[in-house]
């Protein structure tokens, strides 16, 4: 329903809802206008206005929803608008007579935030409650009438879906209005932005340490103790490491058995495939082809769920967050903005989501600064690259005599994108998108007892999706590779089939040869083959691919007769045209160095250019992205060299 | 036309299809958006909405 022009009747109350994102701000709209609102635009902008009639004691009141905040420092347009409503900017919006501030009673100090700033407009505010019965389970107590007189305003406990509280909230508002009292906290204008968010902080710890009692007081304690440590600048920092390394350490050897057994598998299907299909293009395509490249990823499973596991289970604990204030200390002496570390973290599942998750950062260069470093973070698309190299050449070793070499490698991958990306930030905030950084307040959640519940769905939503990337995205990337692999068919080819050198001299012939023999010399100085160059190249479709085309490769270009090899023993077996082995540990270094530094991912760029709405920043961010790879990669493996390794 | 090779025709057909539909719905994200919605990031830095 649109209302643009809807207006008020003269003499009827106009009374704005205001409150953090899920405080119950519209449950409480629902319930008080009996879901009769009206949707609209606020005018010239798209952020949705919603309104309705609250009878109240047989008066007609307007009800004005506004957009969710946490703030009102007008510094997003939702903030803006709020604001302007407050003062009574907006057309055909009256100034309210009153705003009903919806306050979370279990996110008490954050929420007040927004209400310490509501009394500097000069409109009475009354309190709405919410979540009391969620915070008493929590076991801790709110002393109401205490908390009114130290604001200063009427307080309501209310209870939108079971209707309680209602009445004493109109009550409560029609009593504000005939007798408006002086606000309890008014910032000093000529105090810094900092300094005002300090005294409103000072303000709210003392109205909540007189109106709450926590009764659970020693595990309140207790968390306050971990967090002296789990947070310190230094110990804190040496474990989040060790709890990494123990991450990818159970990766690496829980993964191993499943990981083997489906490798297994995957080679008895294809073997069997080809027994059971008569001898031919189809049981190439099917062996070669689909099992090859669906199965050269789907082996990957296993890993993917330790990994989303665990990090299931570090979030639902609350040590992410921590992790996440460990790395903002970090990130802000670099000039990046605090808010930029939780798009940072999203994109170590995924970079899309991680980019998407930026509009919550106000400032535009701030936030495009953002976006074109969190491709840097480790995606899960990557772990299988990973994954591969170090099972091929850096297994069985250790580090310190106990560290298995894999895990190390692992997260010194993952830690080389967040150093990039930091001193990436770092010369894009002193260049291109310089801007003051803006104040940034984190809240750290209770630790808690992981639900099994939770962190089984999610990573079974995450495992459910790299299934569907295999069967929808790969598969389909594999059948069109192995056609470029196998085509075109010589008659010298057809004629001496069957013989290895001949299937290696197909595959040189294949469009697929041709391609990465045209950027050989390019990825030549990277102790890259063109067998290589071919999987970097479809990996641009999607970062697993590599793993994909490299299985199709090998299989295409091994004899017919002979057993399906594993993808990591064809590797290590791979020889050029001389003879002399391909891949060596500096090689598999190099490529897992590229790849953590490359904008290998069409997807991301696609929603970098939505995202900037210009082509600008994705050309460029794919530009400096792949000379910062290339040159990586270029100083591993040449700098290796020069040290004598192989 | 033997029935394996009709057979890989289409598989490898179908694979083009998807792989250029998938093409097609990208080709589209890049492409500037007339107007800030709900789904466009720009939207709360629209020029409307500063002025």
């Amino acid at each position: 329903m649109k209302d643009a022009t809807h207006k008020q009747p003269a003499g009827q109350l106009m009374v704005a809802l205001a409150g953090n994102p899920n405080a119950g701000k519209t449950t409480l709209f629902n319930a008080l206008t009996g879901l009769s609102q009206k949707v609209a635009n606020y005018p010239g902008v798209t952020v949705e206005r919603k309104t309705g009639e609250w009878r109240a004691d047989g008066k007609s009141i307007q009800l004005i929803d506004l957009p969710g905040l946490y703030s009102l420092d007008a510094t997003s347009l939702d903030e803006h608008i709020a604001s302007d409503v407050l003062l009574g900017k907006v057309a055909d919006v009256a100034k309210p007579d009153a705003v009903i501030a919806v306050v979370d009673a279990t996110n008490l100090e954050r929420n007040l935030y927004l209400v310490t700033q509501l009394f500097e407009f000069g409109v009475p505010v009354v309190v709405a409650l919410t979540m009391i019965d969620v915070f008493e389970k929590q076991k801790h107590e709110i002393d109401i009438g205490r908390l009114s007189k130290l604001l200063k305003v009427p307080v309501v406990a209310v209870d939108a879906s079971e209707g309680r509280g209602i009445d004493e909230l109109a009550d409560a508002v029609a009593s504000a209005i005939a007798s408006p009292r002086d606000s309890a906290f008014v910032a000093e204008e000529s105090d810094s932005a900092n300094a005002k968010i300090f005294a409103r902080y000072a303000f709210i710890s003392e109205v909540v340490q007189k109106s709450v009692k926590h009764n659970d007081k020693a595990a309140h304690d207790r968390s306050e103790k971990i967090d002296k440590i789990l947070t310190h600048r230094v110990f804190g920092l040496a474990i989040l490491v060790g709890v990494l390394l123990l991450v990818f350490q159970a990766i690496f050897s829980w993964a191993e058995v499943p990981m083997h057994l489906l490798e297994t598998g995957f080679g008895a299907v294809g073997d069997a495939a080809r027994a059971q299909m008569p001898e031919g293009i189809l049981a190439d395509l099917v062996v070669d082809g689909i099992i090859a490249g669906v199965g050269g990823v789907l082996v990957f499973l296993p890993q993917i769920l330790l990994l989303f596991l665990f990090i299931s289970i570090l979030e639902d604990t609350g040590y992410m967050a921590r992790a996440a204030f460990l790395m903002d200390k970090l990130m802000s002496r670099f000039g990046l903005h605090g808010k930029a570390f939780l798009p940072l973290m999203s994109s170590f599942a995924c970079a899309i989501p991680g980019i998407m998750a930026t509009r919550t950062i106000e400032n535009q260069r701030d936030r495009f600064a953002t976006i074109l470093i969190a491709p840097f973070m480790s995606c899960s698309a990557r772990l299988p690259v990973y994954t591969l190299m170090i099972g091929a050449f850096f297994t069985g070793q250790t580090v310190l005599g106990f560290l298995s070499l894999g895990a190390a490698l692992m997260l010194a991958m993952y830690a080389l994108g967040i150093v990039v990306a930091v001193i990436v930030g770092f010369i894009l905030k002193k260049t291109l998108l310089s801007s003051t950084p803006a104040p940034f307040v984190m809240e750290l959640p209770p630790y808690r007892v992981p639900d099994v519940r939770t962190v089984l769905q999610n990573m079974l939503t995450r495992a459910w999706l790299f299934v569907k990337r295999a069967g929808t995205v790969i598969l389909a990337i594999s059948i069109i590779l192995w056609a470029l692999a196998y085509f075109p068919r010589t008659e010298a080819v057809n004629a001496e089939e069957g013989s290895p050198a001949v299937e290696t001299v197909q595959l040189q012939n294949s469009y697929a040869g041709q391609l990465g023999h045209l950027i050989e010399p390019v990825i030549r100085p990277l102790g890259f083959d063109w067998k290589i160059g071919v999987a970097l190249i479809a990996s641009f479709a999607a970062r697993e691919v590599l793993v994909s085309t490299l299985s199709i490769i090998y299989n295409v270009g091994k004899d017919e007769t002979e057993e399906s090899p594993t993808l990591i023993s064809a590797i290590k077996g791979a020889k050029d045209e001389q003879g002399n082995t391909v891949w060596t540990p500096l090689t598999a270094l190099t490529l897992m160095v590229f790849f953590v530094l490359a904008m290998q991912c069409m997807s991301t760029l696609a929603i970098v250019r939505r995202e900037t709405n210009s082509w600008r920043w994705p050309i460029f961010q794919f530009a400096f992205m792949t000379l910062v790879a290339y040159g990586a990669a270029f100083m591993t493996y040449q700098g290796g060299k020069l040290l004598g390794l192989e | 036309m033997d029935v394996q090779i009709f057979s890989v025709v289409l598989i490898i057909a179908g694979a083009l299809i998807y792989a250029a539909s998938g093409m097609v719905k990208k080709v589209r994200a890049f492409r500037p958006k007339g107007e800030c919605g709900n789904d466009c990031g720009c939207g709360s830095k629209s020029k409307k909405a500063v002025q």
